[in-house]
């Protein structure tokens, strides 16, 4: 019998195939990324609109996931919510990447005394806990989802500065990097058409897969009151709004409680695949 | 007497570690080269072939001794100074293309960095890959994509695409098998005489070197032990060394 490709669900439950895998998960991620998008015109209700008459009610038909105190539309409010949750992620994620890379990248090509200050600058920054640290600087910056962005990127970017560095340093002494030399490349040229293309592959699954984790990070400082403020629906600080109520409105905690799990889960799984996908001794299993 | 194209004075490289000391790989190097003459460095592996060809291209600083190219003193100026008189062919074909360009890529960049068009570029791609013997759609492929001998075809246009004076081929036909390594060297021989570049050919293949040179220089322990006509020191070789040599290839 000839091979046949794995259904769906083989390939979500064996993890058969890497690139089945990475097409589920791909539009996965997708749909939830078009969904943040268009949050706005997807919301049943406004997720500003307060109706006292109307609050902590159980799930209905009128209300999926019940209302909050105030008796905003719980689902309203995750739906709006993706939208500040997911790009506020992905501009994080986007700012340690580049920061990340660009100081790695010029340690790696510079090496000497730059290389050396700042490495160390990373290792201060890898020697405390980051969640801690981001804490403290947060708490140093004041509250808000900017700051908590920043605070979190001054933590995180010395990962991919050791990526960056570490690949440079490899590719530097390649002999197509010499051959790139000699046909009279500029440092600009050598760095940006041999050496960025040449370390992309690493960088970018680290990435893939930091998503997740970054996302539990601000949803975690916005938890403890140091990131998105009310009213603004944030995954985060609507669980450490509705916190108080878990024994009595549960509904109120699950629904944006769910809401970061199936988003980290999804991230991260296709962070997977795309590591998988790009390792060739694992690509075609 | 014609001043010579290429001087070497007393060079010397030291390569240390942790800022001690350690291993000296090439130790006071002296020869010249005139326009087109063909000189054959042979040697065993570790004896500084390589290293002294990287100094002359300016990929390593030499710790003492000077370089001199056409009566121009080169011992500390960077790559981008020499590349358009000086060019190279690596042992290892495939490695020595970006795994992520394609053939034309890594062939045209020369021509784009020397100020041409990317058309200009893209035709002299084409009258480059035919010279060596390469179809043209192979300016599309990439290295994995095409056999070591072609992409060694590929490499020796590279290094011409600038037209330099003086071509450097680390042992640019070890890696490939026997059949390939002869038409390598023809092609090589072909296209040096033809254009009347100066090019010295490291090997440590003493029975190619003297059909391929005008001269030949043995070097062993970073020391030019012996120098003179191929088939005078293939034949009756001075030094215990090269009679070493020589005997464990014939």
């Amino acid at each position: 019998m000839p091979a046949s490709e794995p259904t769906i669900r083989e390939a979500v439950i064996r993890g058969s195939s890497g690139k089945t895998r990475l097409y589920v998960f791909g539009a996965l991620a997708a749909l939830l990324i078009v969904g943040a998008i268009f949050a706005e015109s997807l919301c049943p209700c406004d997720p500003y609109l307060q109706n006292l008459d109307a609050a902590l009610q159980q799930p209905s038909a009128a209300h999926i996931f019940g209302t909050d105190r105030y008796g905003r539309d719980m689902l309203s409010r995750v739906v709006a919510g993706s939208r500040v949750s997911i790009f506020s992620t992905f501009l994080l994620v986007a700012i340690i990447t580049t920061l990340g890379t660009a100081i790695g990248v010029f340690c790696g090509w510079a090496r000497g005394q730059a290389d050396h200050l700042l490495m160390r600058v990373s290792d201060l920054c890898l020697a405390f806990p980051g969640l801690v640290f981001a804490l403290a600087v947060a708490g140093v910056l004041g509250g808000g989802l900017h700051n908590a962005i920043l605070a979190l990127a001054a933590v995180s970017w010395p990962k991919y500065a050791r990526i960056a560095r570490s690949q440079t340093l490899a590719v530097r002494e390649t002999t197509y990097l010499k051959a790139a030399r000699l046909a009279g490349c500029s440092t600009s040229r050598l760095i940006l058409k041999h050496i960025l293309p040449n370390i992309a592959g690493p960088i970018l699954v680290t990435a893939m897969l930091d998503v997740g984790t970054m996302m539990m990070e601000l949803a975690g400082l916005s938890f403890l009151g140091l990131g998105a403020k009310p009213p603004t629906p944030e995954w985060g600080s609507m669980m450490s709004e509705t916190r108080g109520l878990l024994q009595t409105v549960p509904w109120a905690v699950f629904a944006p409680g769910l809401a970061i799990f199936a988003a980290v889960m999804v991230f991260n799984l296709l962070g997977d695949a795309v590591r998988d996908y790009m390792d060739p001794k694992m690509r075609g299993r | 007497m014609t001043t010579p194209m290429l001087q070497l004075q007393n060079l010397k490289k030291i390569f240390s570690r942790n800022g001690q000391a350690g291993f000296i790989a090439v130790d006071g190097v002296s020869f010249d080269m005139a326009q087109g003459e063909c000189v054959g460095l042979i040697g065993e592996s570790g004896s500084g072939k390589s290293t002294v060809a990287n100094m002359i291209a300016r990929l390593l600083n030499p710790d003492e001794g000077r370089i001199i190219l056409d009566s121009a003193d080169v011992t500390r100026a960077g790559v981008r100074a020499v590349c358009r008189k000086v060019q190279m062919v690596f042992q290892s074909p495939q490695e020595s293309f970006d795994p992520r360009r394609t053939l034309g890529d890594g062939v045209g960049e020369s021509l784009l960095n020397a100020g041409k068009s990317a058309a200009e570029a893209r035709e002299e791609v084409a009258r480059l890959l035919e010279a060596v013997g390469l179809p043209p759609d192979f300016a599309g492929r990439y290295p994995h994509e095409v056999s070591g001998g072609q992409c060694q075809r590929a490499a020796i246009a590279r290094a011409l695409a600038i037209r330099p004076k003086l071509l450097l081929c680390d042992e640019a036909t070890s890696a490939l098998d026997v059949t390939v390594q002869a038409e390598i060297v023809a092609l090589l021989s072909r296209l040096i005489r033809g254009r009347g570049m100066a090019c010295l050919f490291i090997c440590h293949d003493v029975a190619l070197a003297q059909d391929f040179c005008d001269r030949l220089l043995v070097m062993h322990r970073g020391k030019i032990v012996e120098e003179g006509p191929p088939d005078e020191i293939v034949q009756s070789p001075k030094q215990e060394y090269t009679k070493l040599l020589i005997d464990s290839v014939l």
